[in-house]
């Protein structure tokens, strides 16, 4: 015999603590494990990522929950399996966000096909679950009944009618909280019901513990992530050495009209072409930050005596130099090439994802003064050693946007977007976007803007991309992001 | 039936108290002699002496002691290690100076019962979870592996635990550490 068994033996008045005998059924854990997994996996909260952690450790507490039950009865079982392929999914998810192609991706039919099965499995889920609790107060000699888990599957299909209506209400949205927790508690309580009448399980074997199995599935979701931000964080540009221009005469008559020399060679064939028998030209330069700048106060006294506080920002570097250049084409019709050229004084501290959004000439006024002359193009380069390398946009061209701005209401404009990346080597990093515009009635202003937006940091989850900040509203802008924007405007009539 | 009521119609000798006892408390009692006798027969008789025990002997029941649970489970587990003892006496060791007899003296129950409260009260000093793990093994006498499956760890994680468990006793108590 033991020696501690030795103190327990031989004494009838000792009982077993209140926590012992309440903890010795393997049962009741289990159950509240799920039943907290249901909470955390069904209600999001949309701050702090805690819509994506909260979610995934309910979807872990469902799992390990199940594992314990699945040799309970069929219905356990069912749940288990229902829950790997919801871990699965979700685990996918979560990866896939780590991607800029992400969104993509969810669009594709296969993955909206996906969503269905997933929410049809939820609705089994809940089902199976009330079926193996019945099955168990059976086992039990208790009454059968578990309305709550109808309850639950009803609460769900409200749910999924809610969010197909895109309902952001605060009142249903409440009462929907108070109804899932009302829910929760009567599962709860028939958990606690079968506790107090002494149901035990035979839980499986495990071999593999669930702390470590937990571990395991979350260190290959952080593993994923890792992946698919080293791997799918940027576009795949295809770069290219870029070859002599054999149209030396054409430079040579830009630069005399006062285009800057240094673009010329970074223009393409077609585009340098096109301004052969150009008749003027136009440019306006900028530095421009791309950085947060630093923050100064300053403190003085006003002529009243009273203490002035004022706070600005001042940008010791300034990274991105901006160049629009408008050279006026020989046509019968007046005519106008635009070239917005962008150019890092220095190799970005990251180089994820860039955009370029060029609101033309054409787009203002209601296109009276200019039209839209075609010829969009442009292309990225820069310097590794002594060798340039180019690459056309990841995509380039115009895009029907409507931006919901609480100022200024709804509004739907087509512009012209190009998403790019650069790499991580090299100097020099540039480009450029071009468009023709050609004047509908003489003596309207020919106003060109361009709106650079640059990703400044890798901490962003969803991984998104600069185009897809550009097209968000103002409000809904992340701080992941750094724009710049200049513009070209003047009064063509001053030119010959 | 409702835990309360079932006491007091045992206590009022109601039959329906019985059928409650043995509908709601069965697979309890089962649980807590199941790693204890191996035998199937040997296990029924078990539950039915248990019954029997709680039903002859309920005005026993202390509820400022601990829960009807609790004093089930005691009952239980005794009851079993009795039939266990007696069926099987040759596999328990002969009674040294270290093992209490039931026939000693004052002063040896004494000290036994301040040895006890100071076991007990080191085990409050342990984490629920290696407290829950002690209990399961010297208590409830569960076998490793049964231990293991119901708190979801594997055997290896059981013994080892045990191990360290054993060890921080020895340190605070004193004496040598027993398997």
């Amino acid at each position: 015999m033991n020696k501690y068994q030795d103190d327990f033996l031989y004494n009838d008045a000792f009982l077993p603590p209140e926590d012992i005998v309440s903890s010795v059924n393997p049962f009741s854990k289990s159950h509240r494990r799920i039943l907290i997994g249901f909470a955390l996996w069904i209600i999001k909260l949309n701050f702090l990522y805690l819509n994506y952690l909260l979610p995934l450790v309910g979807m872990l507490l469902i799992f390990t929950g199940f594992r314990s039950l699945k040799k309970e009865n069929k219905w356990f079982s069912t749940c288990f399996v229902i829950s790997i392929f919801l871990l699965a999914e979700f685990s996918s998810t979560l990866i896939l966000n780590s991607t800029i192609h992400h969104k993509a991706i969810y669009q594709m039919p296969v993955m909206t096909a996906l969503s269905v099965v997933s929410i049809l499995l939820s609705f089994l889920l809940f089902f199976a679950f009330g079926k193996g609790i019945k099955s168990v107060q059976k086992k039990s000699n208790l009454p059968e009944g578990a309305g709550s888990s109808l309850a639950l599957i009803i609460w769900y299909a409200i749910l999924c009618a809610l969010a197909l209506l895109s309902y952001n209400g605060i009142l249903i949205g409440l009462i929907m909280l108070i109804a899932f927790a009302c829910i929760l508690v009567s599962l709860y309580n028939i958990s606690k019901e079968l506790n107090d009448a002494g149901y035990t399980l035979s839980p499986p074997v495990l071999k593999i513990s669930n702390w470590l199995i937990c571990s395991l599935i979350s260190l290959a979701i952080v593993a994923g992530s890792i992946l698919g931000y080293a791997i799918w964080g940027k576009y795949n540009m295809q770069w290219e050495q870029l070859n002599p221009s054999v149209h030396e005469s054409v430079k040579a008559h830009l630069s005399s009209l006062g285009f800057p020399e240094e673009i010329l060679d970074d223009l393409a064939e077609n585009d340098l072409l096109e301004c052969k028998d150009a008749l003027a030209v136009n440019v306006e330069t900028k530095l421009h930050p791309v950085n947060n700048g630093r923050e100064v106060t300053e403190t003085r006294t006003d002529l009243s005596g009273r203490k002035v506080i004022t706070r600005y920002t001042v940008y010791d570097r300034k990274e991105l130099c901006i160049t629009s250049v408008a050279v006026k084409l020989s046509s019968e019709r007046e005519c106008w090439k635009i070239f917005h050229h962008f150019s890092w004084q220095i190799t970005p501290s990251f180089c994820g994802t860039e955009c370029v959004r060029i609101i033309p000439a054409y787009n203002f006024n209601g296109s009276l003064g200019w039209s839209n002359g075609g010829s969009l193009s442009g292309r990225i380069l820069y310097d590794n050693g002594n060798v340039t390398y180019t690459a056309p946009f990841y995509s380039l061209g115009s895009q029907v946007h409507t931006a919901d701005d609480m100022f200024f209401g709804q509004s739907t404009t087509e512009d012209i977007y190009g998403a790019f990346s650069f790499p991580n080597i090299g100097k020099n990093h540039r480009g450029y976007v071009c468009y023709t515009t050609m004047a509908n009635q003489p003596g309207w202003m020919l106003s060109s803007w361009i709106n650079y937006t640059h990703k400044a940091s890798p901490v962003e989850y969803p991984n998104e991309t600069a185009m897809d900040n550009t097209l968000k509203s103002f409000l809904a802008k992340s701080d992941a992001y750094i724009s710049a924007q200049d513009a070209i405007q003047f009064f063509t009539k001053d030119f010959p | 039936m409702h835990e309360k009521e079932i006491i007091k119609q045992i206590q009022s000798h109601n039959e329906k108290g019985l059928q409650g006892l043995i509908t709601y408390y069965s697979p309890l009692i089962k649980y807590v002699i199941a790693p204890i006798l191996s035998n199937e027969q040997d296990r029924e008789d078990c539950l039915n002496e248990v019954i029997m025990r709680i039903w002859d002997k309920i005005d026993l029941f202390d509820e400022s002691r601990g829960s009807f649970k609790s004093y089930i489970t005691a009952i239980a587990r005794n009851c079993a290690l009795n039939r266990l003892r007696s069926t099987h006496y040759d596999i328990f060791e002969p009674l040294t100076d270290t093992v209490l007899s039931p026939h000693s003296s004052p002063e040896d129950i004494l000290l036994k019962k301040e040895a006890r409260q100071k076991l007990l009260s080191v085990l409050d000093t342990l984490s629920s979870k290696d407290k829950a793990l002690f209990y399961r093994k010297y208590y409830y006498l569960q076998s490793t592996m049964q231990i293991a499956s119901e708190m979801n760890i594997s055997s290896r994680a059981v013994e080892g635990r045990l191990y360290r468990i054993r060890k921080r006793l020895q340190k605070i108590l004193g004496g040598e550490i027993y398997e």
